[in-house]
């Protein structure tokens, strides 16, 4: 019989190699980019949350260290142990699996901290830089350039932002849908999203959290481009998107522009119907992928209440 | 306090940038209008940028007299640049509305484009 312990590892590593193949294949984010983000996000949770509780199954042989941890776990952990504890494990094996999950615990603390000050100091100054420019009465940071962007700065105090060459560029109703675009990122707090999927793929770069950092950063967009469709129609905002991602003077300052290809072909193309049977299955797989291990560690607990 | 003055730093700095010579806390004072600013917040602003290196000063008597370190120009393109520059944005520091095409790929859209849209 297998040890519920490897079971629980077996699933995290089943999880990091078959979501990236699959979800990163699948066509249907773009329709649900909201529930597709859920689905990356659940898939990274469970794993992280199966190899941790793996781990920790792994551990409990380990009875006087376990005891240090306090009274109030204990009989939560004797139900546990009584259900799931592998005697076949050794106690070196089990010392290797504590150990193993403190310095992946204190790796993912110490890249999320590091990540967070120097984003945080690196905004902080080009807010400071932006200080120096009017906004016009919408609130939008105008700063006189000739190649046309808009970005935002988010934060505790964010800014939008526009060089005159796009506000001057842009008719009102293209300047209004690029405007939603960007407030939608700032209301929905995707900066947070990004931080962490990005954090994850840092401090752990298993093929699994890299495709969610990916991923999840292209459906934000994609929800921001629905957000603004909504406020400003679809012709406004993809003709502000050709307009500002139009290739710049010097051919120097050029990114990859693929996205920006597939996102004017999606609002160009026919309109989505509403599926609420994609949205509802992928929130309802979320919640599979997270049960899981969470179902699998509380099992004794649940049982002995129930 | 720095919160309220972020909106007088760009007034305070637009008067330096029109001027064209370093100016005195008095004489931006003077400028903006004695009877809605106090002179000390006019001072406070100049000292903050000073402090953020936006602006220098060289002493004049007892008084100090401030000028930009960079030209309107100069401290946009400097801004500007690490916005648009190719490297990518690996913390996501800010979020762009779109990443920008390279020629092969606006001449490519434009053939898209051209097209029409699949559905009518």
């Amino acid at each position: 019989m297998i040890p519920v312990a490897a079971a629980l590892l077996g699933y995290a590593v089943l999880l990091a190699w078959a979501v990236p193949v699959t979800l990163a294949r699948a066509t249907w984010p773009s329709r649900a980019p909201r529930a597709a983000v859920l689905l990356w996000l659940a898939a990274s949770a469970a794993a992280s949350l199966s190899f941790a509780a793996g781990l920790t199954l792994a551990t409990l042989p380990l009875h006087p260290v376990w005891r240090l941890l306090g009274a109030l776990l204990h009989s939560c952990l004797r139900l546990i142990d009584a259900a799931y504890c592998p005697t076949a494990l050794p106690p070196a094996a089990a010392g290797l699996a504590l150990l193993a999950g403190v310095a992946l615990a204190a790796r993912l603390g110490l890249t999320g901290a590091r990540r967070y000050r120097a984003v945080a100091r690196h905004r902080r100054t080009h807010r400071d830089r932006l200080a120096v420019f009017g906004t016009d009465p919408a609130g939008v940071t105008v700063v006189p350039h000739p190649t046309p962007a808009v970005y935002a700065v988010p934060g505790r105090r964010p800014r939008i932002v526009m060089t005159t060459a796009a506000y001057d560029g842009l008719t009102i109703p293209q300047r209004a849908a690029a405007l939603s675009h960007e407030r939608a990122h700032l209301t929905g707090h995707h900066h947070v999203l990004l931080g962490l999927t990005g954090a994850l793929a840092a401090a752990l770069p298993i093929p699994l959290f890299r495709a969610t950092r990916d991923h999840t950063a292209r459906l934000i967009e994609l929800i921001a481009d629905d957000h603004a469709v909504a406020h400003a129609g679809r012709t406004a905002l993809a003709s502000a998107l050709v307009c500002v991602a139009a290739p710049a003077a010097p051919a120097t300052i050029a990114l990859d522009g693929g996205d920006t290809i597939t996102r004017v072909q999606r609002l160009l193309g026919p309109a989505d119907r509403p599926r609420p049977l994609t949205s509802a299955a992928s929130i309802a797989a979320s919640a599979m992928l997270l049960a899981v291990p969470a179902l699998t560690v509380t099992a004794p607990l649940l049982l002995a209440a129930g | 306090m720095t919160r309220g003055l972020g909106s007088l730093e760009s007034t305070v700095m637009d008067r330096l940038w029109s001027a064209d010579h370093p100016m005195s806390v008095r004489e931006v004072h003077g400028q903006l209008g004695t009877d809605t600013l106090a002179y000390t917040t006019v001072m406070t602003v100049l000292t903050h940028l000073y402090d953020k290196g936006l602006v220098t000063r060289e002493a004049d008597g007892r008084a100090y007299r401030y000028r930009p370190v960079r030209s309107r120009e100069a401290h946009s393109a400097e801004l500007m640049s690490e916005v648009l520059s190719a490297s990518d944005d690996p913390h996501a520091t800010l979020l762009q509305l779109v990443r920008r095409l390279t020629p092969d790929q606006a001449r490519a859209l434009q053939d898209i484009l051209r097209v029409g849209p699949t559905d009518e």
